[in-house]
């Protein structure tokens, strides 16, 4: 195996980096909401425990309440210009490096949610092309789409898809050496239970769960838990094989949430990057609107509406309290006017539901895609 | 470390027979007649959920370094008016004198589905709320 070969199989057209950076930011704006700092400004500094070499533990407090505000707004703003594709190269970064800092203090009380890969995918795409399309540079004079080298392109996607693996083999890793191999132990089922009565995760599938007193079956959770975020780094040497990793990390990421009630969104944006753009390309037709500067001005022009709405929203909502976890994305502003006890998880929820759904949507697709070469083939036999 | 690739998680795996056992934190509070009541962790540190037992590891590594790091006096002055303050809401009718915070193992029978007796785990912390 080539190493060159590897590269070029990672290599992403920017046509198709632009549809994430869309895909992505829609996700964003309509489901999850970005992140808030505000309210840590609000925090007691007696419970100031930032992570051991951390850009938070250069200081011996929580900063005041404008630096969070500050760093809010900046936030923001990065977002809503790379979601625009406006030097995306440094607004991506940018974005990035704001939302790092701003979870620098987020997780100042000791513990640390592993929602990082989302946030940092925008530093890798941005340089690999992502903002070459649906931009507003199409509205300047003599606009030309500047040519990203496809090594370069390729090899930011093949790093950040080792960082996947990364992440996933150093969990494996903890979980080895913490016992889970041993045919005795139950860590899935510990674990389950541990939540289930300590942290009150009482939610979806865990009703059913918890007299379910089957060996047999919480070791086959354990194995089969291990054996996929082992095997992650290694399916890297392949795209079609990380692809089937991709999809059997939705379906894991799925089953955490109805088991332990945990929605690991962060994994679920970023396996996007990897699914077969151009196979959806040609079967939705895209390119009638990639080939049209026309239909691309129209689009950028709603986005520009969408992205000037939200702004707006969201520094009214500033402006009336600095006390809130996430600047809500579209679908929990509405189930917050619904009787639901909490309409974040709720909205994380469909928006596994929907990732779930499209999958299974591509998965059907790539499946049909290879028994019509197959057919092809073997008519061309015939 | 903060940001890194590194993702520890769930890493236990003990045996589970008939009962399963996990370390836990309990926060309480000794009013003026000496009863000490038990804290809802999450009441008390409102909005914070997921973070209470975090927070509580926190208080009581800091009342334990205290002595060596005057800084943080002014901070856990703050602290014992926000204690105050949230112990009047939850309970308007008593009168708090302490916190009292307690590391103990929970064990839980899967075959009774009831908790056993907490097993205790280490020394208590007492926190003064009035001078």
């Amino acid at each position: 195996m080539k190493f060159e070969n590897v590269l070029t199989d990672y290599y992403i057209n920017p046509k198709y980096l632009s549809l994430y950076r869309l895909l992505y930011c829609f996700i964003v704006l309509f489901l999850i909401g970005l992140p808030s700092y505000t309210w840590i400004a609000n925090s007691l500094n007696y419970l100031y425990d930032p992570p051991f070499l951390s850009f938070a533990s250069l200081f011996d407090e929580f900063p005041g309440s404008w630096f969070f505000i500050t760093l809010s707004i900046l936030n923001i703003s990065f977002f809503m210009l790379m979601f625009l594709g406006v030097a995306s190269r440094w607004t991506s970064t940018l974005f990035s490096i704001t939302c790092i800092i701003g979870h620098n203090f987020w997780y100042s009380f000791g513990k640390i949610d592993h929602l990082l890969l989302w946030y940092l995918a925008p530093a890798f795409l941005g340089f690999a092309g992502w903002g070459q399309y649906f931009s507003l540079n199409i509205f300047k004079k003599n606009h030309h789409y500047k040519d990203i080298e496809t090594n370069t392109n390729s090899m930011l996607i093949l790093i950040f898809a080792l960082s996947i693996g990364f992440t996933m083999f150093t969990s494996a890793a903890e979980k080895i050496s913490g016992g889970w191999l041993y045919w005795n132990g139950e860590a899935v089922r510990f674990h389950f239970l541990r939540n289930y009565l300590s942290l009150h995760r009482t939610h979806l599938l865990t009703y059913p769960l918890i007299s379910y007193d089957n060996h047999v079956f919480w070791k086959f959770m354990d194995y089969s838990g291990i054996i996929l975020e082992l095997g992650f780094i290694f399916s890297v040497v392949r795209i079609n094989f990380f692809r089937v990793f991709i999809a059997a990390g939705v379906i894991f990421h799925v089953l955490v949430l109805l088991m332990f009630n945990i929605p690991f969104y962060s994994n679920l944006i970023v396996y996007l990057i990897f699914i077969d753009w151009k196979m959806l390309y040609e079967k939705w037709h895209l390119q009638s609107v990639f080939d049209y500067p026309q239909m691309q001005k129209g689009l950028v022009k709603v986005m520009a509406i969408i992205s000037i709405c939200f702004m707006v929203g969201w520094l009214t909502q500033l402006y009336h309290t600095t006390y809130f976890f996430t600047f809500p994305g579209l679908l929990q502003f509405v189930l917050s006017n619904l009787p639901i006890s909490n309409s974040f998880e709720a909205s994380l929820s469909i928006f596994f539901l929907l990732v779930l759904l499209f999958t299974l949507y591509v998965l059907y697709c790539q499946f049909e895609s290879y028994i019509k070469a197959k057919n092809k083939k073997f008519q061309e036999i015939e | 470390m903060y940001p890194s690739l590194v993702f520890p998680s769930f890493s236990q795996a003990p045996p589970i027979k008939d009962n399963i056992q996990y370390p836990d934190v309990t926060l309480y509070a000794v009013t003026d007649q000496n009863k000490i009541m038990t804290i809802n962790k999450e009441s008390f540190f409102k909005g914070y959920k997921k973070h209470v037992n975090y927070f509580l590891g926190t208080i009581i590594t800091n009342e334990n370094r205290i002595k060596h790091k005057p800084a943080l006096t002014k901070a856990r002055a703050v602290f014992l008016i926000y204690s105050l303050t949230q112990l009047k809401k939850l309970y308007p009718k008593e009168s708090f004198m302490r916190l009292l915070i307690t590391k103990t193992i929970k064990s839980y029978s899967t075959k009774r589905k009831s908790f056993n007796k907490d097993i205790s785990n280490g020394p208590l912390t007492l926190i003064n709320l009035k001078k």
